[in-house]
């Protein structure tokens, strides 16, 4: 029951806003650029799948992009945290990389992979960096009484490693792909939308509106909005079921 | 295992064990004193898990010690894992003795509990689980901190008498408040009163 309220109160405020678009529209107050609801539905229906092809590229790249990083950044992340001292300056380096703004190195992507192939390394960049860096966090941050408990029960580093650190991690994990995620796919549709490559939903949008066809570019928008909401619930549900034991204790 | 003016200092207290003790195997220590009196304190310096202690604590060559905390459900057994996962990767190849052990103690109850999390158990069946898990390590030193109050007058009679087989050529140490139901002689360690940071009684 609860869960039921939870559901109805998140899609409550959507479906209210769609509708309220819908009246102002009929109510003459949209002109113009602003299209109403069932003539963007409408576009949709005559359109969709040119935008549907559109998303599913998008799609496509995003997920690449996010396996990517999150493989290579964990792997940097708890190989930085096994290593000594000597490699404390690489995270340093990964660190200032980190803040530099993934944009300005576009020319450097273009330059090292090519105008078709450079986006998906581009969008994992900053998730592998955000992931790296928070792995040897979480490691570092790990419950250091826990390890000695278990050590002196004789549990090997290895055991530790394979049964007790993934655990102790996935919050963190779970955290950055929460806010990662979602900035991958909006950075994937701005390149997209300026660059046309891989001629995803940020193309589509950029197409539509130098065509001046609002309806379909308010369509597209609507798309791309339900594909982070399903994002940012895919991520929830991976939470709710992996965390479960926190949440009961 | 020989210890003189064991002390250990936390960033606002510290905690002291004053005197020279020899133990010998066989003996069962009890370590009272009052709360923040560092019995805890004391048994994670002979389980290891704290270092950079002060005065001396000579252990013996073939010294290996099962440390069960107070909370044991969340510190020492992983919440993630289920009870069965628990146990195997504490006691390893002495898994079947520990099953053994703790279907003794917790008759039918254990069969229900075994696929459960972790967390689920009582604080009384926990405690009789680690116990379990402890005796079918075999160490040379079994450091229980509180857990034996967890357990019911029965069951902590049954651990007891249990503990009390594992004893000889051994160590046992139990730290508490609460009268112990052990038959066998019990000797008795009195903790130092807490102190600040500048070595004054808290």
């Amino acid at each position: 029951m609860t869960r039921m309220v939870s559901t109805f109160r998140s899609w409550i405020f959507p479906v209210c806003a769609l509708l309220g678009w819908e009246a102002l529209a009929q109510l003459g107050f949209l002109q113009g650029r602003w299209p109403s609801l069932v003539a963007v539905i409408k576009e949709f229906a005559w359109d969709w799948p040119t935008l549907l092809m559109a998303s599913v590229r998008t799609a496509w790249q995003v997920l690449q992009a996010s396996v990517i990083g999150v493989v290579v950044g964990v792997s940097l992340g708890v190989f930085l945290s096994a290593g000594k001292r000597r490699i404390h300056g690489l995270y340093g380096c990964l660190a200032g990389l980190k803040a530099v703004p993934v944009t300005v190195l576009v020319p450097v992507f273009l330059t090292l992979f090519g105008l078709e192939t450079f986006i998906v390394p581009l969008v994992a960049l900053p998730l592998s960096l955000n992931f790296c860096v928070n792995t040897a966090q979480a490691i570092a941050e790990a419950n250091q009484t826990r390890l000695r408990m278990l050590l002196s029960w004789s549990v090997s580093y290895g055991m530790y490693a394979r049964h007790v650190l993934p655990f102790e991690c996935l919050d963190a994990m779970l955290q950055t792909a929460r806010v990662m995620l979602p900035f991958a796919f909006a950075l994937h549709i701005a390149l997209d939308y300026f660059l046309c490559i891989p001629n995803g939903l940020g193309c589509y949008v950029n197409r539509a509106y130098e065509r001046q066809q609002h309806a379909r570019m308010y369509g597209a928008i609507l798309v791309a909005g339900i594909i982070g909401l399903a994002l940012g619930a895919a991520i929830d549900l991976v939470s709710r079921r992996s965390l479960k034991w926190k949440r009961d204790m | 295992m020989h210890i003189i003016n064991l002390g250990y200092t936390y960033e606002a207290a510290q905690v002291f064990l004053r005197g020279e003790y020899t133990f010998y195997p066989g003996d069962l220590v009890h370590i009272t004193g009052r709360n923040g009196s560092g019995k805890s304190t004391i048994l994670k310096i002979f389980a290891g898990i704290l270092g950079n202690y002060t005065g001396t604590c000579k252990l013996p060559p073939n010294w290996s010690a099962r440390y069960v905390p107070t909370n044991i459900s969340s510190a020492l057994f992983l919440p993630w894992y289920s009870v069965r996962k628990n146990i195997e990767l504490l006691v390893g190849a002495a898994q079947a003795r520990s099953h053994d052990l703790c279907h003794r103690f917790l008759n039918s109850t254990f069969d229900r509990i075994l696929d459960q999390p972790a967390y689920t158990p009582s604080a009384g069946e926990s405690a009789a689980i680690a116990i379990a898990c402890a005796v079918a390590a075999n160490p040379y030193a079994i450091l229980l901190d509180e857990t034996l109050s967890h357990a019911a007058a029965a069951l902590a009679k049954e651990l007891a008498e249990v503990l009390e087989a594992f004893l000889p050529g051994r160590l046992l140490f139990v730290a508490g408040h609460h009268e112990l139901p052990f038959a066998a002689h019990v000797r008795i360690v009195a903790m130092d009163d807490p102190h600040d940071k500048n070595g004054q009684h808290i």
